[in-house]
């Protein structure tokens, strides 16, 4: 088949993923025990709403109607664009992300940096002195790293740079010295998920045959590791890699508690927590588009990276 | 078939002993492994009996002793209420130990049978099945666990849902690739050609080769549980106070992190230590288990 | 010319294991001229290709720990990594065994030539550079070494290199990519190229046109090569010198007509005995015991352990280096004993032989219709075509029920493996194999070969039921039998099969014992009466009871297939089929397991069905052998018709293609690569590779016409036989004119 066509039949396959997508994401303010209108009523006015109140609100919310009615009305609103207005301030949801989505992305990017300019020279450097010093060192570095909390690590960096030191501000936005800590504290746990990575996918084609094929060519040593082998490791490094925009984001709603930077994660924690379902649909449903979207463009471009993949050989 | 007795050819528990050995020969060769079973143990062992043999109440609050630093009596120190730090911790390995087990064991079920399932009825199943992994991948995570713990309303039971309904696609993706891999295999071929009847292939050729990598990433996903749940107690979905869990602590610790660093690093590395220790385990457990490593040790 | 461009002395090479120090190479040492090309010869195991590593450095993680390599004077083993790296882009070049895992799978063809030609003129490499950094690439001349690259293509016979160069390793067929491979090395300009196997993954054709070119390159360009392999047929065909190895050291070296038709020593004489060179005899010479896995080093000969000829001295002391001639040594301490013994059986051997002669029957022709056909052959055009029209059923010949029965199966397989081609209708099926009949009787044995990709497992597939057929009927003792679904107990009873790999057809988490049992346990065996089995079927494949308690990671590849063979014939099948049941196996190994083969054949009266890729193999154990190409049966007849006189050009082009000890010359007559079945040539398929072809071919279907005992679905078939006749009769005056 065709690159158009593969093209396709991923566009078709996501569009089934997003169907899925928005049902689940609908679906899960009815997971809500009891009554939603009820509970958010209590919630907002912190006493026990009369009978009719609950109706009118109801009514208010159109959650009286039958829920693939609901649904349908959903689905045409986000399609047009429009993911409704909170319960609280009546402010649209849209307008809601729009404003909060730059921190969030400020810190992904950021962190992404980090953990790929320490993950890939790491990474590739243990693989290529398996065993030796160096190795064990990286090794249990990454170790540790991967094993840390990086709230923990988060306020770590808050005690000993911004109370001790005094060098960056412990909390907040603005400017890039309040994105150093919390995009060290995201990116560190990455870089060494993304170490762990290199160094597996490095090993695996260290003793290929291609490799050898490629020294006794007379290559440069440092030609045959970064172009003929890390060539071929960065293929399963891009996929994860690909997936590491979800534990970003995941890492990001935490590291931004931390830090109390007002991006999307914080959004979403305080929607969840005055159950504000409009705000937190929209939100999950912006992210899981986004995630989708990604994975999509990572597979586009693993057929282009990787020339053995027989397009649209590679469904799940 | 009343002719054959029943025990058959080595039992799976014979098969269970002799996994165990190659382990432990592996494990005792390897130290940073050791170390991880070391860590794993302590930590089962503090879990299990560490509440029975400190005697103070983890919730007992003594207002006069509030933010003391670590001393002979309190060796990591007291919390904004007075509560001794370190009890609290031997209490908060229960939580973390427990719920890691459980929601791990719950994914593995779920994972395994959707895998098996896919991998060898294959077909429109296979396609379906494999699509609600997809779908279910296109969230985050943690943020699905979040808004799932979130909405059925902050509880750890209701984090312990969210959790499992969350994590059972990888072991649904890899249990169903090994059985595929597994199926072409020339030996399954040989057991179909002498009638081997479905249920036995799957017993006797299909699952044992399904064990080995779904214990090794199942080892790995117990750090990845601990480290989700005490996140989103730190959040404040999970355990609520004065409960003493991990992430909890670390929450309440933030007020006082410049007169009292001690609150949130004591179970910072509580945490830590337990991820560490499942992850060498693990990762021993794949030198020891995965037998594609293990023939390219035998090949040098 | 005083000095050798290689001279190789006493290297060792080492490595270090949790086990252990593993001498792979032992203190060898031989020399290789400019224009020479010199075979280094030995199973798995021997320490050859690590040989061939270390000169080029590769050794890693092994480690040379004595000795030297001498390049145009220069010590390999002394010189800095440095000028290591610049004689391996400039003077010295590698082919590897398989093409597929060492050309690099992300970067075309052309990119991978262009690199040993920048590095060849210019020293200096920077990463920049070669990563195609704009700004820091040399652009004009990546541009100028792709050019230079399509020429080298085009040189080392790649068709059609302008489009090539632009291919993916994955792109391209074995051959292809060998040439491919071959024109990377040749982009160095080398003085001394090393080839590591580089046939052993091809196909027997392939193999023929890439051996051409190594002899042509050594002739024209006075390159030096020194050719790692293990068959003694590529070594005639190729080399001018011999060096034989084993368990890391040298056993004997010499002249390439000397070793092969007088060898000395008796692990030369062992292998050459092994060797199935289309002689009919029964049972095969071969070499008792198996390659060690690992050789402890130390004083002794390595081979004392499995040589016929040891004595106590062999083991203890090192054996001394035996000049025969000047060029020829042999490493044994008991030589005398071996010449004495080996003249005396050569001796009643030829005594032997002459007494068949006399006799006037070779073995197996008293399937007869051998000498019928060469008359019909000759005049008997008239009644062939009578019977054109007829499908010659292939049990021609065999009153009775056949065993084992193909009729008019078809199997297809739909390429499309994803919704997306059942969305656009890109469905492609393939059509593995076409309306083939076959049979077997009981008691005989039937072969069948092909190259890969002509359908020959396939076939295997659906005889045996792992395949349902798409068209047609497969029939067992007459009953219908296609899928394994629709067989009775009984008929799965009475099949036995034997796969290809060893190691991936016993489960590697069972018990040797469990394995075996395995058939036993499905029809209700009991414990007791299972084990009681099981040691029966270890003692008639040969191997030691003891083995029952071992897992198959312990057991050599040799031993697997003998359990895999006890596990086919655990239930005493009627019928066994083989897929390709000795091709992953060492020569020796494998003469013994032919040997056994044959064996239990006679004492359990075991039909057999036996399918490889390997003449030598079919013609050894079948009496009646079918070839298949693409997926049709397009010749079929008595094991001697085929091979003393065939009647289809493809059939012919595989025996011209098989390199023999004792021929030296012969035509390649096989073009390109066996196309896809998903894309079939019109007409015969065949004829875009045939020497024959005439406009006919592509234009309408042969039928299959009698050939005398054979058939052949060839237009042309009684010419080819004929020609074949003729020329083959020429060959056969020259030695029995002797009485």
């Amino acid at each position: 088949m065709s690159s158009t066509q593969y093209l396709l039949y991923r566009s078709f396959t996501s569009l089934v993923v997003l169907v899925g997508v928005s049902v689940i994401t609908f679906g899960l303010i009815h997971l809500t025990p009891g009554d939603p209108a009820k509970t958010i009523l209590i919630q907002q006015t912190d006493q026990p709403p009369t009978e009719e109140a609950v109706e009118a609100f109801r009514a208010e919310l159109g959650l009286d109607r039958p829920i693939p009615v609901q649904y349908a009305d959903w689905v045409t609103d986000v399609l047009q664009g429009d993911l409704g207005s909170s319960y609280y301030s009546d402010r649209a949801v849209t307008e809601l992300i729009l404003q909060h989505l730059p921190a969030t992305i400020e810190l992904a990017v950021a962190a992404m940096v980090i953990a790929l300019a320490i993950a890939i020279p790491t990474g590739v450097l243990s693989a290529v002195h398996r065993g030796e010093e160096i190795d064990i060192v990286s090794q249990l570095g990454a170790l540790i790293g991967v094993s840390m909390p990086n709230f923990w690590l988060g306020y770590l960096l808050i005690i000993v740079f911004a109370l001790y030191l005094d060098l960056f501000p412990v909390a907040g936005t603005g400017g890039l010295s309040h994105l150093v800590l919390p995009a060290i504290a995201l990116g560190t746990g990455m870089a060494a998920i993304v170490t762990r990575l290199v160094r597996t996918s490095m090993l695996e084609v260290i003793d290929r045959g291609y490799v050898d094929m490629a020294r006794s060519k007379g290559l440069d040593e440092r030609i045959v590791i970064y172009k003929h082998a890390f060539r071929n490791a960065l293929l399963p490094v891009i996929t994860v890699v690909g997936l590491q925009l979800g534990f970003v984001l995941n890492g990001a709603v935490v590291i931004e508690i931390v830090f109390q930077r007002p991006g999307l994660g914080v959004l979403l924690v305080d929607a969840i927590f005055a159950r504000d379902y409009p705000v937190v649909q929209g939100i999950v449903l912006v992210i899981a588009v986004t995630f989708v979207a990604t994975n999509l463009a990572v597979d586009l471009a693993y057929t282009r990276l990787d020339p053995r993949i027989e397009i649209g050989g590679r469904s799940t | 078939m009343s002719t054959v007795d029943e025990i058959e050819q080595t039992t799976p528990w014979e098969r269970g002993v002799a996994t165990l050995l190659t382990v432990w020969r592996e494990l005792r060769s390897n130290p940073l492994a050791l170390a991880g079973a070391i860590i794993v143990a302590v930590l089962g062992v503090v879990a299990i009996l560490g509440p029975a043999l400190i005697s103070q109440d983890p919730t007992a609050q003594q207002l006069g002793y509030r933010l003391q630093s670590p001393s002979l009596a309190h060796p990591f120190g007291t919390d904004h209420l007075g509560r001794d730090v370190l009890t609290r911790i031997v209490y908060g390995a229960r939580y973390s130990l427990g719920i890691a087990l459980a929601v791990t064991g719950i994914r593995v079920f779920l994972g395994t049978v959707v895998g098996l399932i896919a991998g060898y009825v294959g077909g429109f199943i296979d396609e379906a099945l494999m699509r609600l992994v997809d779908i279910q991948l296109a969230f985050p995570g943690l943020i699905l666990a979040l808004v799932v713990a979130g909405v059925l309303g902050p509880s750890l039971r209701n984090v312990m849902i969210a959790l499992a309904i969350v994590g059972w696609t990888t072991y649904a993706r890899v249990v169903r690739s090994e059985v595929l891999s597994v199926r072409e295999r020339e030996y399954v071929a040989a057991a179909r050609l002498v009638g081997i009847p479905t249920h036995r292939l799957l017993t006797r050729h299909l699952l044992p080769s399904v064990v080995n990598p779904v214990l090794v990433i199942a080892t790995l996903n117990l750090g990845t549980v601990v480290l989700a749940t005490a996140g989103l107690s730190f959040i404040g979905l999970g355990a609520q106070p004065p409960t003493p869990e991990w992430g909890t602590m670390l929450a309440e610790g933030r007020a006082y992190l410049r007169r009292a660093w001690w609150i949130v690093n004591a179970p910072g590395i509580a945490i830590m230590l337990t991820v560490l220790g499942f992850n060498l385990l693990g990762d021993g457990l794949r030198d020891a288990l995965d037998p594609t490593q293990q023939t390219r040790v035998e090949e040098v | 010319m005083t000095d050798p461009l290689l001279r190789v002395d006493n290297l060792q090479t080492h490595f270090d294991t949790a086990d252990g120090v593993v001498r792979a190479v032992n203190g060898t040492s031989f020399t290789v001229s400019a224009g020479e090309i010199v075979g280094l010869v030995g199973e798995s195991g021997s320490g050859k290709s690590v040989t061939a590593r270390s000169i080029m450095g590769l050794q890693a993680p092994g480690q040379i720990v004595e000795g030297s390599i001498h390049f145009d004077g220069e010590d390999l083993t002394e010189c800095s990594d440095r000028t290591l790296e610049r004689y391996r882009g400039t003077r010295l070049s590698m082919l590897f065994q398989d093409p597929m895992t060492t050309l690099n799978p992300v970067f075309d063809v052309g990119e991978q030539i262009a690199e040993s030609l920048r590095v060849h003129k210019h020293p200096k490499q920077s990463l920049l550079d070669f990563s195609h950094v704009p700004g820091f690439a040399d652009r004009s001349s990546w541009r100028r070494n792709r050019e230079r690259a399509v020429e080298l293509m085009e040189q080392v016979g790649v068709a059609d290199p302008a489009d090539r160069v632009e291919a993916y390793p994955h792109e391209l067929s074995g051959g292809m990519a060998q040439r491919a491979m071959l024109a990377i090395a040749l982009a160095g300009d080398p003085d001394l190229l090393i080839a590591d196997e580089p046939t052993t993954a091809l196909d027997m054709t392939t193999q023929a046109r890439i051996l051409e070119q190594l002899r042509s390159l050594a002739r024209e360009t006075e390159t030096a090569i020194l050719l790692i392999t293990h068959n003694l047929g590529v070594v005639a065909e190729l080399c001018d010198r011999v060096v034989v190895m084993y368990g890391g050291e040298i056993m004997e070296r010499g002249p390439t007509d000397r070793l092969l038709h007088a060898p000395e020593h008796p692990y030369t004489i062992g292998l050459r005995e092994c060797l199935l060179d289309g002689t009919d005899a029964e049972r095969l010479d071969s070499i008792d015991g198996r390659v060690p896995d690992c050789f402890e080093g130390g004083s002794g000969c390595a081979f004392a352990s499995r040589c016929d000829f040891a004595t106590v001295r062999c083991s203890v002391e090192n054996p001394p280096v035996v000049d025969v001639t000047p060029d020829h040594e042999v490493v044994c301490s008991e030589l005398e004993v071996v010449r004495t013994e080996t003249e005396a059986a050569a001796a009643a051997e030829t005594a032997g032989a002459d007494i068949a002669v006399d006799g006037g029957t070779p073995l197996r022709s008293e399937t007869g219709p051998d000498a019928l056909g060469r008359r019909d052959a000759v005049g008997q055009d008239e009644a062939a075509r009578s019977t054109a029209d007829v499908e010659l059923r292939s049990d021609e010949g065999h009153p009775g029920t056949p065993i084992l029965e193909a009729r008019d199966v078809t199997k297809t397989f739909d390429l499309s493996n994803s919704l997306l081609d059942r969305l656009f209708g890109t469905a492609r099926t393939l059509r593995a194999i076409d309306d083939v009949d076959i049979a077997v009787h009981p008691g005989e044995t039937v072969g069948i070969v092909g190259e890969s990709g002509s359908g020959k497992s396939t076939l295997a597939k659906v005889l045996t039921g792992l395949h349902e057929p798409t068209g047609g009927e497969v029939r067992f003792d007459g009953e219908p039998a296609n899928g394994l679904a629709s067989r009775s107990a009984e008929q799965l009873a009475d099949i036995g099969v034997v796969f290809q790999a060893p190691r991936s057809s016993i489960n590697p988490r069972l018990t040797v014992r469990e394995a075996i049992a395995e058939p036993l346990y499905e029809q209700g065996w009991n414990r007791e009466r299972r084990d009681r089995r099981v040691e029966e079927l270890l003692d008639l494949v040969d191997l030691p009871t003891a083995v029952a308690d071992r897992r198959p990671g312990q057991l050599s590849g040799g031993q697997l297939q003998r359990i895999a063979i006890a596990r086919a014939i655990a239930l005493e099948p009627r019928v066994v089929v083989f897929d390709e049941p000795v091709s992953a196996l060492d020569v020796s190994v494998r003469a013994t397991l032919l040997n056994l083969l044959v064996e239990l054949q006679d004492r359990l009266g075991l039909t057999y069905l036996v399918i490889s890729h390997d003449l030598d193999v079919v013609r050894h154990l079948a009496d009646r052998i079918a070839v298949m190409y693409l997926g049709e049966i397009v010749e079929r007849g008595p094991a001697n018709t085929l091979f003393e006189r065939p009647s289809h050009p493809y059939t012919q082009a595989l025996l011209d293609a098989i390199p023999r000890v004792d021929e030296n010359d012969r035509s390649v007559t096989l073009a390109g690569p066996i196309p896809s079945s998903a894309e079939r040539p019109t007409g015969c398929s065949f004829h875009p590779r045939c020497r024959y072809a005439v406009p006919k071919c592509s234009e309408s279907v042969p039928d299959s016409r009698v050939i005398g005992a054979a058939a052949s679905r060839c237009h042309l078939a009684e010419e080819v036989a004929a020609t074949n006749d003729a020329s083959r009769e020429d060959d056969r005056t020259q030695p029995t004119r002797n009485p």
